[in-house]
């Protein structure tokens, strides 16, 4: 599984993320939270080799950056944060998702276009295949994103603010279509949230950042128990209702 | 449209658009006498505007217009840009420098024009391709730079045109862009690059088509970026360098043609690629055709003629659809 050791971030005078240690457990759904500037993306960037970093980032005993860019793409799926809306369809766009597996023709062999059509029904992207990116809402792009992610085929899936750009209801179907993915495919996220809420709702685990370095890292629980999100958010918790639903709000 | 489509209405349209480039001049040609001298049985004169004049034109018009299309199609996919063509990013400033110069230095070496193009626009290409390299092979920055050294590179050739004006004159001749007086000779060499680089531009398209979706989401998806791109500039380069070699600064087809292509075809350079080439061909050819016909015995050079029919149609289909000037 996806691990951190030590994992240390300079740009230039600055230090972007300090002795980053931590593991993902296998088929949950990890929420990275942090204040702004904590150091979130960068991390995923690490993971991404976009970065020079020291320290290690595994999985299971291959080290990350030893990896050609095809082998990994094989092992970690990423969705960064923003990503451009080009005039091409969702089922193109879904396509790239295979290109880790592609010979150097380029072609798509029938078992890449199951795993493509595979991929748009699992993020409920199906109706979306014939329509062009740049014609869809943003909830819409980002199962087009998705299904582009999915049809890679990883364990392992790292999606920054995925939601960032959806209103609740939009929100909520595509956390909860990563909860059942993570069950029914055996898939391991590690998702950054900025709504705490949401977080709280959807994630079994937590991993915590604050000024570069970790606060936290361990089940929703420990995470909730510890008040480590109100210490570090300086947030008031609320419990509501019979459920026991848990909102953050400002003090 | 589906690409098959497209294509399928091309190819006629290109090989129609060759035959009455061939048959069409100052001495029109019929389709019999055209095959007489194809088979050799013709008359000597037939057979001599055919393969000494009409033909080299021809090949010359759908060689250029492929080569500036295809540079224009890898241009506009590594930069993201669809402003990028090769007269945006110091390719052709750098061809016209080494022009000047030549002509500057060795007044009499008419016949070494090409060489010092394919070598200008080479070493313009180079320069890109090394500061690219050093700042990461990012999309903005390649633009930046390229505009950066067409800048530098117009400022000495505007120096360079003031000292001299026999000079300048010769070197206005270069800038438009003709297809005159070409030999099958001139034309071998950059034929085989031009091919040669098409085909690598083909064989990297599906890669290409990735970076559609922004440099991380490429890396993530197992490309190597700036390796991809720095080797599609690398192609780009060599096509227009090739072209600029025997016909000038045609630099309007690399812009406008990618244009067309992605309307009919969408983002993806594996389905632009084929059809700018084809569509950059024709449009050449054609507008060769319509140069040196309309206005006879005068003779419009090629590259004025494209500017004038194709600015304005440029122009329509940019107020037809907005947020045109980037693609992503």
């Amino acid at each position: 599984m996806l691990s951190f050791h030590n994992l240390s971030v300079r740009l230039g005078q600055r230090q972007i993320l300090e002795d980053i240690s931590f593991s993902l457990r296998p088929h949950r759904l990890t929420a990275l939270v942090g204040r702004n500037g904590s150091g979130k993306s960068t991390l995923l960037a690490c993971v991404n080799q976009r970065i020079p970093y020291t320290g290690e980032i595994l999985e299971g005993e291959k080290n990350l950056a030893l990896l050609q860019p095809r082998e990994r793409a094989k092992t970690v799926a990423i969705l960064p944060q923003t990503i451009p809306a080009p005039n091409i369809t969702a089922w193109e766009m879904a396509c790239f998702g295979r290109n880790p597996y592609l010979d150097f023709t380029g072609r798509l062999t029938r078992k890449d276009k199951e795993a493509v059509a595979a991929a748009l029904r699992d993020a409920g992207a199906e109706s979306l295949s014939e329509r062009y990116v740049d014609t869809l809402s943003g909830g819409e792009k980002q199962r087009a994103a998705l299904a582009m992610i999915l049809a890679q085929n990883t364990p392992i899936a790292l999606l920054d603010e995925p939601t960032a750009h959806m209103d609740l209801s939009h929100e909520a179907a595509f956390l909860q279509m990563l909860t059942s993915l993570k069950q029914k495919k055996k898939k391991t996220f590690l998702v950054v949230l900025h709504d705490l809420t949401v977080a709280a709702q959807y994630a079994d685990d937590f991993v915590v950042l604050d000024g570069g370095r970790l606060v936290f890292a361990g089940t929703k629980q420990e995470c909730l128990d510890g008040e480590i999100l109100e210490k570090t958010f300086s947030l008031k918790r609320y419990t509501v209702g019979e459920e026991g639903k848990i909102f953050f709000s400002a003090e | 449209m589906k690409l098959r489509r497209i294509i399928s209405i091309c190819i006629p349209l290109l090989a129609l658009t060759m035959t009455a480039g061939l048959c069409f001049g100052s001495a029109p040609l019929s389709l019999s006498q055209l095959w007489e001298a194809a088979t050799g049985a013709g008359e000597e004169s037939v057979g001599l505007i055919l393969w000494q004049i009409r033909l080299p034109r021809v090949a010359a018009g759908v060689l250029a217009g492929i080569g500036m299309s295809t540079a224009g199609v890898l241009l506009q996919s590594v930069t993201a840009n669809a402003l990028a063509s090769p007269n945006i990013i110091g390719i052709n400033s750098g061809a016209g420098l080494a022009v000047i110069l030549t002509l500057t230095a060795f007044p009499m070496a008419g016949g070494a024009l090409p060489f010092a193009a394919f070598a200008g626009a080479f070493a313009a290409a180079l320069v890109i391709l090394l500061a690219a390299d050093r700042i990461g092979g990012s999309r903005s920055g390649i633009l930046l730079i390229g505009i950066a050294v067409t800048t530098l590179l117009n400022a000495v050739i505007s120096f360079l045109s003031l000292l001299d004006e026999g000079v300048l004159a010769q070197y206005n001749h270069f800038t438009v862009g003709s297809l005159k007086g070409i030999r099958m000779d001139d034309l071998m060499i950059p034929a085989v690059i031009i091919v040669g680089a098409f085909g690598g531009s083909l064989a990297m398209s599906g890669r290409l088509g990735v970076l559609s979706v922004g440099d991380a989401a490429a890396a993530a998806l197992g490309i190597r970026v700036k390796r991809l791109r720095i080797g599609a500039l690398a192609c780009a380069a060599a096509c227009a360098a090739a072209v600029v070699s025997f016909a000038g600064l045609l630099g309007f087809v690399g812009l406008v043609v990618p244009h067309i292509a992605r309307r009919l075809v969408g983002q993806q350079p594996g389905k632009m690629l084929p059809v700018s080439a084809l569509m950059g061909a024709i449009l050449v050819v054609l507008a060769d055709l319509l140069g040196r016909t309309l206005f006879a015995p005068s003779e419009l050079p090629v590259g004025i003629f494209m500017s004038l029919i194709g600015a304005p149609y440029f122009l329509i289909l940019l107020c037809r659809r907005r947020q045109y000037a980037i693609v992503s």
